[in-house]
Parts: structure tokens; C-alpha cells; sequence
């Protein structure tokens, strides 16, 4: 192998791109050419200067930002698993289900508590009876009461006042007395 | 796991069969199959963005897009071919891209730049030294024609075999080492500071 064709394939050479034979041709010429080693040291010095980049460190978080965007981009709903089982996925969507089932239980039932009734004294037949029967007037005593001042009307018979019958029954059989 | 097989003399690495159950599960949808083509591809091809590109945020962003469109398009990929290179080609096109529309000297990321020293050299003068070298590989890697610098440093820098870069690139085994012949050439004559005419000229196939 000459010189110029030493050069024409020394790019090759210096990357471990020719075929044995060939290299192994060129290599015997470079030994014995200062010229042509002068050459290869020239090439070696440029393509250490390409493999210093090999010795590059991406910036902290490249990698993680990378997939995050692809992720968002073609996954938006979808997230990725995190070691959790579906059975835990199920209890845990179950278990925010009660609470929100406890809590509209609870407010409806707040809401629905009826409220107790206001204290009427015309709608109490017995004290409106006895008011009736002793102040026929606007006022008992110190105490106005307006509801009073229209006449009331008849106390219906069921709504009248008796004391209850009580019928004793003895213990033990029927006892004279 | 990649295996080796020997076709027409060549030595191509073919995809095992994990790999290939992995991907026809992304063809069916499933988002953490993909996360775990992502795994294990991002690192490579972020860096040949990286490479190709000079600028970190710019190859974070080519990276993105080559996966978003390696998943919008994966129910077209025949599972028979590498997938790898079929990631890398998306990337490598989209670098060539980029480049064509920015102006060379805009790529460059000095600031960044200083920022690469290696972590297990504690000498700062050293480490100095050793980002300046980056700095100025970068800068004559700028230079070069984007398909002279794609194959340089696919070749060079990420280590694949002249046969993974002619599918990566599209073009034949002699074209690729066309061009890395010229690459290599170029480039050196750059570093020693020669004043050389660069020129995107038309592939030649010969011997090599």
C-alpha cells in the first residue's frame, strides 16, 4: 500500500471502519512512514476531540421533564400506576362514596327536622276554656292577649275537659268495698 | 436485549422477543408498555438529539416529539424490523430539520456549556480545560453539513456500527461511509484550524 492511498483511508482507519485486510495493510505502511504516522496522530488528536462529548451529563431532571411532557401530551386522563392494587383503588373510591353518603344523610335529616310549633294559647281549648269561663274579656289580670279580642268560638263537646273514669280493678279477685 | 444476527455479511441487531410483545402491546394502547419503550430509549435518543443539536432544551424538545409521533404512528411499525432504529431515524430527521431552519451559530450553547464538567475530576483547571474542548468541538460540529454531521456523530460520539446508521439514515452502507470518510476529513481539517470550504455536496459511492 502507498502513501496516497495510506491517506485516502486513514478517516476509515481511525474509527476501526476498514476491513481487517485493508487495515491491517495500512497499519504495516504507517509503521514504516513517519509521514503517514504523522497523518493518523493528526486524525487521532481531532476524533479524541468527538469523544470527549461522550463524557456529557444531561442537566438534573431532563430525563423525568421528558417523559412528564410525553405523558401529559399523549396520556392527559391516564395516570400511571404507582404500586397500588385496583382492590385498594376499590376500597378507596368505596370509602369516599360512604362519607359522601353519610353526609347527605345527615343534612337531610337536619333539614327535614320539623320545627317546633309556636305556643298559641287560642289553639289550647282547655286554657282557652278556662280563660273563657273566668276573664271573659281582652285582658287576664296584667296580661293582654289579643287573640281575645275576636268572640271564640263554641268549645266543641270533645274538646271539653272531664276528668277520666277510672275503674279500678283489684289484684287478687274482686274485693267488695 | 438485543441479538446479533449475521444478514448478507452484515451483522444487524435484531429485536428479541420482549421487545417485540412490548410493542405490539403500545399498538394496542397500553400507556405503560410505551413508558417502557420509553425507559429505555429516552437516554440514547436524547443524546443524539443532543449531539446533532447543541443545545439541551432544543433536544429535550426533539426527543418529546420523536416519542409523541413514534406512538401516534406505532400501528404502522412491522415488529419484523428494529425498533431502535426506526426511533432514532424519527429523531435523527427531526435534528436534520431543526438545523436546516436555525442558523448554525444560533445552535450553540455556550452557557450551557459550562456546565458539563465532569464530575469525578475535581480539579477545576482541568475540568475548564475539558469544557473549553466540548465547547469547541461543538462549535466545529456546527459547521458541518447537518447530513455529514449526523453520520459523524452517530458514529463517533453515540457508537453505532456503520450498518444501524445506514437504516437510521435511510441510505446505503457505502453512502455512510462515504460520508464519514468526508466527515472525518472535514472535521479534522477544522480542528487544526484550517480555513476549508464546506459545502453540502452530493453523496459519491465507492469502494469504502
Amino acid at each position: 500500500m502507498g502513501c496516497e492511498e495510506t491517506l485516502d483511508l486513514l478517516p476509515l482507519f481511525v474509527g476501526g471502519d476498514l476491513p481487517r485486510d485493508k487495515a491491517g495493510s495500512l497499519a504495516g505502511h504507517v509503521a514504516g512512514c513517519p509521514p503517514c504516522a504523522r497523518e493518523l496522530i493528526l486524525y487521532r488528536e481531532s476524533r479524541a476531540g468527538l469523544l470527549s462529548l461522550r463524557a456529557e451529563e444531561a442537566p438534573e431532571g431532563t430525563f423525568g421533564a421528558l417523559r412528564a411532557v410525553v405523558d401529559r401530551e399523549l396520556f392527559p386522563r391516564h395516570r400511571p400506576r404507582s404500586g397500588v392494587s385496583w382492590p385498594d383503588e376499590v376500597l378507596r373510591h368505596a370509602a369516599v362514596l360512604m362519607v359522601g353518603l353519610a353526609i347527605g344523610v345527615g343534612g337531610y335529616g337536619v333539614l327535614r327536622r320539623p320545627s317546633p310549633a309556636p305556643v298559641a294559647t287560642a289553639e289550647r281549648p282547655s286554657v282557652r276554656a278556662e280563660l273563657v269561663g273566668s276573664v271573659p274579656g281582652r285582658a287576664v289580670g296584667r296580661v293582654f292577649f289579643p287573640e281575645l279580642s275576636a268572640p271564640l268560638p263554641p268549645i266543641a263537646p270533645e274538646h271539653r275537659f272531664y276528668l277520666p273514669k277510672v275503674d279500678v280493678i283489684p289484684a287478687g279477685g274482686e274485693r267488695d268495698f | 436485549m438485543m441479538r446479533s444476527v449475521a444478514v448478507e455479511g452484515r451483522t444487524v441487531k435484531m429485536p428479541d422477543a420482549g421487545e417485540v410483545a412490548l410493542i405490539r402491546k403500545v399498538q394496542l394502547g397500553d400507556p405503560d408498555a410505551f413508558r417502557e419503550l420509553m425507559d429505555k430509549y429516552q437516554r440514547r435518543t436524547y443524546w443524539i438529539a443532543f449531539h446533532m443539536l447543541n443545545n439541551y432544551d432544543t433536544a429535550r424538545e426533539i426527543s418529546q416529539e420523536a416519542f409523541i409521533r413514534v406512538f401516534r404512528n406505532i400501528a404502522r411499525f412491522d415488529v419484523k424490523k428494529n425498533f431502535y432504529t426506526w426511533l432514532y431515524q424519527i429523531c435523527v430527521n427531526l435534528c436534520i430539520d431543526r438545523m436546516r431552519k436555525v442558523s448554525h451559530g444560533k445552535t450553540v450553547d455556550i452557557d450551557g456549556l459550562g456546565g458539563l464538567a465532569d464530575p469525578g475530576r475535581k480539579d477545576p483547571a482541568d475540568q475548564e480545560e475539558r469544557a473549553e474542548t466540548r465547547r469547541r468541538v461543538h462549535q466545529l460540529l456546527d459547521r458541518l453539513p447537518p447530513k455529514y454531521k449526523a453520520v459523524l456523530t452517530l458514529r463517533d460520539i453515540n457508537g453505532f456500527s456503520c450498518e444501524e446508521i445506514s437504516e437510521i439514515v435511510g441510505c446505503t452502507n457505502a453512502t455512510v461511509r462515504w460520508r464519514l470518510h468526508r466527515a472525518r476529513r472535514l472535521f479534522r481539517a477544522l480542528w487544526e484550524g484550517k480555513g476549508v470550504e464546506v459545502a453540502d455536496d452530493a453523496d459519491v459511492s465507492d469502494s469504502f
